[in-house]
């Protein structure tokens, strides 16, 4: 009978000790949550020295707001407010009722893109559907330019739509290669479509993750490359690629990675940027978080000694806008100057 | 307090088994020096005699998981084990491999939270005993020390957390091991059915109980921010990083009942804990697990005419 008694109290024991070891749940009170958020993006946000934020300053105005009877309503607007003052598009709260975004106001009235024109007037209804990839020729234009629309770098895209494609458009003047509008997705496609468009194999940006919770601390640069790949490519003749404000994250990664060959050209408005990777997590009320932790830096004036970090939007090398009268003409004046370029 | 209680144990649990290793040795090279050519035979004997079993183990199990990498809360649920140990012993020494899967499902244990969030985890244990019978206590109480080497390896899937949704972590370490023995037999009662005498014969069984302690300990686990850069297309947002230092404490304990089945099989119920803490300043985890098995035992070596695991491994 001892024998048994002994059993049952070292069993019962274990699950005591347990709960001596580990630690409860914190509170979900607004102001934990509060707090929680802020540290986490105190410790693991990498742009405040960039963006000159003053992350302390923003905790004073917002904790203020703070009281444990907000409704979840009023917790998640001050949340959200308080992760837009560092003004990056990758950072979002979501909760089972909304999922916060921050969206910069657009210096220009328009998106500087319109499907319908660009059926109607440059590829026509017939375009091909490969993969994840539009595409057709030009029309109504004495050179021979291809033209690729890759809407998602969510998208995957396989090396026969691309060996398709570089086929089809070999013997071409220029390609068009179109990301506006693009949201990002998996950084894995940005390196298949530039395989196939370099001609050599080039460091195109550097990369550094949060690796500390001081402002300033970061591991060590990663150093991406792009390099030539592919039975089929395109690297004789230049191309253009076009972008605006809704090219974003991965977009971004794919139009800074662009400037470090000449041959290809950036024609349209900056994109929007996103060149942070997100990390996401859990606050202590189950609404989740997430927010940029690493940095990305581009070659500056050609060369690495300086670099330049367009987290605000990768700028194009030719700007141009719609205007009013390009959507009552429909005209996308940024394929009439890519081709023009081309 | 507490800490310097654990690193008292730990030293003294490390060093017992030192000695008992050593003790082991020290029996074995007192009968080579007397009687060299003969001690070669009698090894080889022994090797033979040893009992070797098979084990095959089915069982569910309760678990908790606080990994601050990505939530500050507490993730509770079941799952189920499966997996298949290696045991050969003699008298004197005991050597258990044990190789354990067991896959999790874990939701937010606070019931105040209204949300669901489902993380899928899957463990792999890898575990090693090397154990040295040091006394017995009029054959009531067996006392073992030894060292051990184990591997715990975590991996879950939270796709709430997006690229932060792939947690994998890896514990490997060595240190002590002290086990104590109970053996006991449950005496069966003669009993009438209609005009049948049915007598059944005793019931052997065992109770371990086993708590092991690292000394050296190397763990893999998510970087500072959770995800690793992966902005070059070719690495996964799954971070590593390796350290062989850390705030990292292992607890854990096995309860084993051994029933004899006869034909020398037996069946083995199992009640083992663990606790795991690591914390290195960031990303602290914490998670306990609670797993009860069913083992078939099954006997490899049956022609030999060998000690009763239950009964009489002690008995000198």
């Amino acid at each position: 009978m001892i024998k048994y008694l002994i059993i049952a109290l070292t069993i019962i024991s274990f699950f005591s000790c347990e709960k001596v070891l580990m630690k409860k749940d914190p509170s979900n009170t607004p102001t934990e949550v509060f707090n929680y958020l802020w540290k986490q993006m105190d410790e693991k946000y990498s742009y405040f020295d960039y963006k000159k934020v003053n992350w302390d300053s923003v905790k004073t105005v917002y904790s203020s707001q703070i009281n444990d009877n907000l409704s979840d309503d009023e917790l998640f607007s001050i949340l959200f407010k308080m992760m837009c003052e560092v003004r990056d598009n990758h950072t979002n709260l979501i909760s089972p009722f909304n999922i916060s975004r921050y969206t910069d106001k657009y210096p220009i009235p328009r998106s500087n893109f319109d499907w319908r024109i660009i059926q109607n007037k440059y590829i026509g209804s017939n375009y091909l559907i490969t993969g994840a990839l539009y595409n057709n020729w030009i029309l109504n234009t004495n050179k021979k330019i291809g033209y690729i629309y890759y809407s998602s770098f969510s998208n995957t895209i396989d090396d026969y739509s691309l060996d398709y494609i570089f086929k089809r458009f070999e013997n071409a003047d220029g390609i068009i290669i179109d990301v506006r509008n693009n949201g990002g997705g998996s950084p894995t496609n940005i390196f298949k479509i530039l395989s196939r468009i370099v001609h050599v194999k080039e460091l195109v940006y550097k990369s550094r993750m949060k690796n500390g919770p001081g402002h300033n601390n970061f591991g060590e640069s990663l150093y991406v490359y792009a390099e030539p790949d592919g039975d089929y490519r395109f690297s004789n003749n230049k191309i253009a690629v076009l972008i605006n404000k809704n090219s974003y994250s991965a977009t971004s990664y794919f139009a800074a990675a662009t400037k470090a060959y000449s041959s290809i050209i950036l024609i349209g408005d900056s994109t929007g940027g996103g060149l942070g990777a997100p990390t996401g997590g859990e606050l202590p009320n189950g609404w989740t978080y997430r927010f940029s932790a690493s940095q990305t830096s581009v070659k500056s004036n050609s060369t690495w000694d300086h670099t330049d970090i367009f987290e605000d939007g990768v700028p194009p090398d030719i700007y141009v806008t719609f205007t009013d009268d390009d959507y009552t003409n429909e005209t996308d004046p940024i394929i009439e100057r890519a081709i023009q370029e081309l | 307090m507490k800490k310097k209680t654990l690193i008292f144990f730990i030293i003294i649990i490390n060093l017992s088994s030192i000695y008992a290793q050593s003790h082991y040795r020290d029996s074995i090279k007192t009968a080579r020096q007397k009687e060299k050519p003969i001690i070669k035979a009698e090894k080889k004997a022994s090797r033979k005699a040893r009992n070797r079993y098979l084990l095959v183990n089915f069982g569910f199990n309760i678990s908790k998981m606080k990994d601050q990498t990505v939530s500050p809360l507490l993730y509770k649920g079941g799952g189920i084990n499966y997996g298949i140990s290696y045991l050969r012993l003699d008298k004197k020494k005991v050597n258990f491999y044990d190789f354990n899967i067991n896959n999790s499902s874990l939701n937010i244990s606070n019931n105040e939270i209204a949300q669901t969030s489902a993380s899928k985890q899957f463990n792999l244990h890898l575990n090693i005993f090397s154990l040295y019978g040091i006394t017995n206590i009029n054959n009531k109480l067996f006392l073992y020390f030894g060292w051990h080497f184990k591997n715990n390896f975590i991996a879950y899937i939270n796709p709430k957390y997006m690229n932060s949704g792939y947690v994998i972590s890896s514990f490997t370490e060595s240190g002590g091991t002290v086990r104590f023995d109970v053996p006991f037999s449950w005496k069966a009662k003669k009993s009438k059915f209609l005009f049948f005498h049915i007598n059944r014969k005793d019931r052997q069984l065992r109770f371990s109980f086993m708590f092991g302690l690292p000394l050296f300990s190397h763990i893999i686990r998510p970087e500072y921010a959770g995800i690793t850069n992966f902005v070059n297309g070719k690495t996964s947002p799954v971070s590593l990083s390796s350290s062989f230092i850390g705030k990292y404490m292992y607890l854990d304990s096995k309860i084993e009942l051994l029933y004899e089945l006869g034909n020398y099989n037996l069946i083995k119920f199992s009640y083992n804990w663990d606790f795991l803490h690591y914390n290195p300043g960031y990303n602290k985890i914490q998670a306990a697990n609670h797993y009860f098995n069913v083992s078939f035992v099954i006997k490899l070596n049956k022609h030999q005419k060998s000690i009763n695991f239950v009964k009489e491994v002690n008995n000198d």
